[in-house]
């Protein structure tokens, strides 16, 4: 069934939609990819460059023939001319050595036409500087098994979710349960689990790359870039978790692969930044409930906006985007919305880069408000506290408009929120970091009346679980006097034991996970945060 | 495409929709009572008269608009956009009820099944020519005679309620009332023991 699913995926995949999970297979096949963008293609249709096994350098470019055949007309009318150019200009780019001739290779998820294959041994006779090869439909999957998809889920309830979220609405978010049940299974995240050892890990972190790509394919097709961003994400912080979890460094191979999904993550937010950029404005869908999710969205998009402006900048392209990105945040921003604290992590996301683009009057009075309003909202009796960090927006807006529940709308209707924050200390942390004491001092007695609930996991590895039975659940009860020195000593501390090695030295990456899973948000991770992302 | 939540907002929706289909209901009125037929299949549909006559009943659409500027979207409240679908409930509501009075007045031109009063006012005689021309039906104990509803500009309510009394009071209408309710009796019991199946 599973072999199937895969040539159902790839009879039905655009280009867009094969090429995360196309480099993927590269790397498994030893290939060190260096360039692998829709974003700023390189000329000559060079949609992927990598450097083989052998040393040689590769230029590839990517077809979507879903289920069809590329026949001679079409390789003669919409593609020679490119391919020419492909194998006759050396591929100038960072790492490929120069004078080294190159191979080329034109790669389609659908057949090729006996035709088209005397078209590339007539072209082959030419004098280029490199020859031309094709990799088609039967290549793909032939490379799909070597992988392993025998590593996918096996255990029945996880093979339905793989189902599940193969057939779920592309335009929908990205059901993250399910996409990490799976790859808990594939990563042996799960108690239960026996560790990998380092061999089984890395077929694991292949294939399960793999079923990330093709179970999240009807995202791609849709152009939801932001759940494309959010699966890749999943898929990253759970191969760190399980290097985590067996001691492992990662090898190359796998190092390659998460960079791939990390790139993969930076082209989705790209995507979704030029979306941003080319449209007079955020509405979506179905206009007329569009107003009870429109500041939901805008609070959303300031976030993970602000999480593509700490990616890594490596190009000129990157620094421009910047820029534009920045003119974009810095802007007043009527829309925000605090609908619960689920919603934090983007705030956390816009203050940080408030302050790293040295707008630090307004940062500083914008922290101030979101921790005013969140120790007023949860003051103990208050019928509008906001829920916690578990529920999400889909949730919030159920139990609000009293619609049909879902079972986490249905429990929050059941839940008391006031008396308590998830993350009210953070806030408090974040103001004595940047030494407001005054608005500490002000806000203390509503803080004081709060219990402060973080959950700490047993092991630094469950840190990256949607959902972890092994750890502790905290509640912390300040005393009602306190010092500021003591509280700045707390706030000063810029290291998280839970936290994994791995996510830590990725904090662009953490962060984005922060506002997928908010309720792995804690003071501890958001210091850790404000260290190493603000300049 | 932006995040979306199509699911949530699809149930949002349907809160509206609920809300127009109502309001349309109640703009409806009497056309709103009239018994209710969903057509699964085929066009438009088509009924055989006991006389073999064929009455081909053309469906016609009804529709109305309501705009959603994009700029106004993210500062429209509930209430706002109830507003709006009120009147595409009531614009609606004026097409459908157009359109069934235009089906009824053709039917019974038809027929020749019309009482015209010529502009004088509503009176006695006017309603009494009226009963005479129309089918009755009554209870299954025969006494009662099933609702009848009349259709009127509300300017008239006033007038025909009076008529309504002074029928009533006044004894030698109140006879000519009851004859002629009579008369219905007796052609609906002729009607009701015609169903037999004979031979």
């Amino acid at each position: 069934m599973i072999e199937k699913l895969l040539e159902n995926w790839l009879d039905s995949a655009s280009e867009r939609s094969y090429q995360a999970s196309f480099v993927q297979m590269l790397a498994t096949q030893g290939y060190c990819v260096l360039h692998s963008t829709r974003h700023c293609a390189l000329e000559f249709g060079k949609d992927v460059i990598a450097i083989a096994p052998d040393g040689v350098p590769c230029a590839f470019q990517l077809k979507g023939n879903p289920g069809g055949r590329l026949g001679l007309n079409e390789f003669r009318s919409d593609l020679q001319q490119q391919l020419i150019q492909l194998m006759s200009q050396p591929i100038v780019f960072p790492g490929i050595p120069e004078g080294v001739a190159h191979r080329s290779f034109l790669v389609s998820n659908g057949y090729f036409d006996e035709e088209v294959h005397r078209a590339v041994d007539d072209l082959n006779r030419g004098l280029y500087l490199s020859k031309l090869s094709l990799i088609g439909r039967g290549q793909l999957i032939a490379w799909a098994n070597d992988i392993g998809i025998s590593l996918w889920p096996s255990e029945m309830s996880n093979i339905r979710e793989l189902l599940e979220v193969f057939l779920f609405d592309g335009r929908d978010l990205l059901p993250t349960k399910r996409l990490t049940s799976m790859l808990d299974e594939m990563f042996a995240l799960r108690l239960s689990d026996t560790p990998f050892k380092a061999a089984q890990l890395e077929r694991a972190m292949h294939s399960a790359a793999l079923l990330t790509g093709v179970a999240t394919h009807h995202f791609a097709k849709e152009e939801n870039h932001f759940a494309v961003a959010a699966a890749w994400c999943l898929f990253a912080v759970s191969a760190i978790a399980a290097h985590q979890r067996s001691s492992l460094k990662m090898n190359a191979k796998s190092k390659g692969s998460l960079l791939l999904a990390e790139q993969a993550v930076k082209d989705s937010l790209v995507a979704l930044w030029n979306e941003i950029r080319d449209r007079e404005d955020l509405t979506e869908g179905n206009a007329l409930a569009e107003p009870e999710v429109y500041r939901w969205r805008y609070t959303l998009l300031c976030g993970l906006l602000s999480v593509l402006w700490f990616f890594p900048e490596s190009t000129s392209d990157d620094k421009e985007r910047r820029n534009a990105i920045a003119e974009w945040l810095n802007r007043r921003h009527e829309y925000l919305f605090l609908w619960g604290e689920a919603a934090i992590p983007c705030f956390l996301a816009l203050q940080l880069f408030l302050r790293s683009t040295g707008i630090a009057v307004r940062a500083d009075h914008e922290l101030i408000g979101l921790f005013q309003s969140v120790v007023t909202s949860n003051q103990p009796g208050n019928e509008h506290s906001l829920p916690d960090p578990y529920y999400v927006f889909e949730d919030v807006g159920r139990a609000l408009h009293g619609l049909k529940a879902s079972d986490e709308s249905a429990a929050l209707k059941k839940e008391t929120f006031a008396g308590s924050s998830y993350s009210a200390e953070l806030l408090l942390q974040l103001m004595a970091r940047y030494d407001l004491k005054v608005p500490c001092q002000e806000g203390w007695p509503y803080f004081n009346r709060l219990c402060h609930k973080r959950f700490i996991p047993a092991k630094a590895w469950q840190y990256c679980l949607l959902k972890c039975m092994d750890g502790v659940e905290e509640t912390r009860q300040y005393p009602p006097e306190y010092t500021w020195e003591k509280l700045f000593e707390e706030a000063s501390i810029e290291t998280c034991e839970y936290l994994p090695e791995g996510l830590s030295a990725k904090p662009h990456l953490l962060l984005l996970w922060l506002i997928i899973v908010p309720h792995r948000m804690t003071s501890d991770i958001g210091r850790v945060l404000d260290a190493k992302l603000r300049f | 495409m932006l995040p979306d939540l199509p699911k949530l907002k699809a149930d949002i929706a349907e809160v509206f929709h609920t809300v127009f289909k109502n309001r349309l209901n109640a703009y409806l009125g009497v056309v709103g009572e009239v018994p209710r037929h969903f057509i699964k299949e085929g066009g438009n549909p088509v009924t055989f008269r006991p006389d073999a006559s064929r009455d081909e009943t053309k469906l016609k659409a009804a529709s109305a608009e309501t705009m959603f500027k994009i700029e106004e979207i993210p500062h429209l409240s509930v209430e706002e956009r109830i507003a709006r679908l009120d009147a595409a409930a009531r614009e609606m509501a004026n097409q459908i009820s157009s359109h069934a009075f235009a089906e009824i007045n053709e039917a019974v031109n038809k027929v020749g099944n019309v009482v015209d009063a010529k502009g004088k006012p509503f009176t006695a005689e006017a309603l009494f020519e009226v009963l005479e021309k129309i089918q009755m039906d009554f209870e299954d104990d025969g006494i009662k005679h099933k609702e009848l509803t009349i259709v009127m500009p509300p300017a008239m309510i006033d007038r025909v309620k009076a008529t309504m009394a002074q029928i009533h009071q006044n004894p030698e209408l109140s006879k000519r009332y009851k004859e002629i309710i009579d008369k219905k009796r007796m052609e609906w019991r002729d009607r009701e023991a015609a169903r037999k199946l004979v031979g």
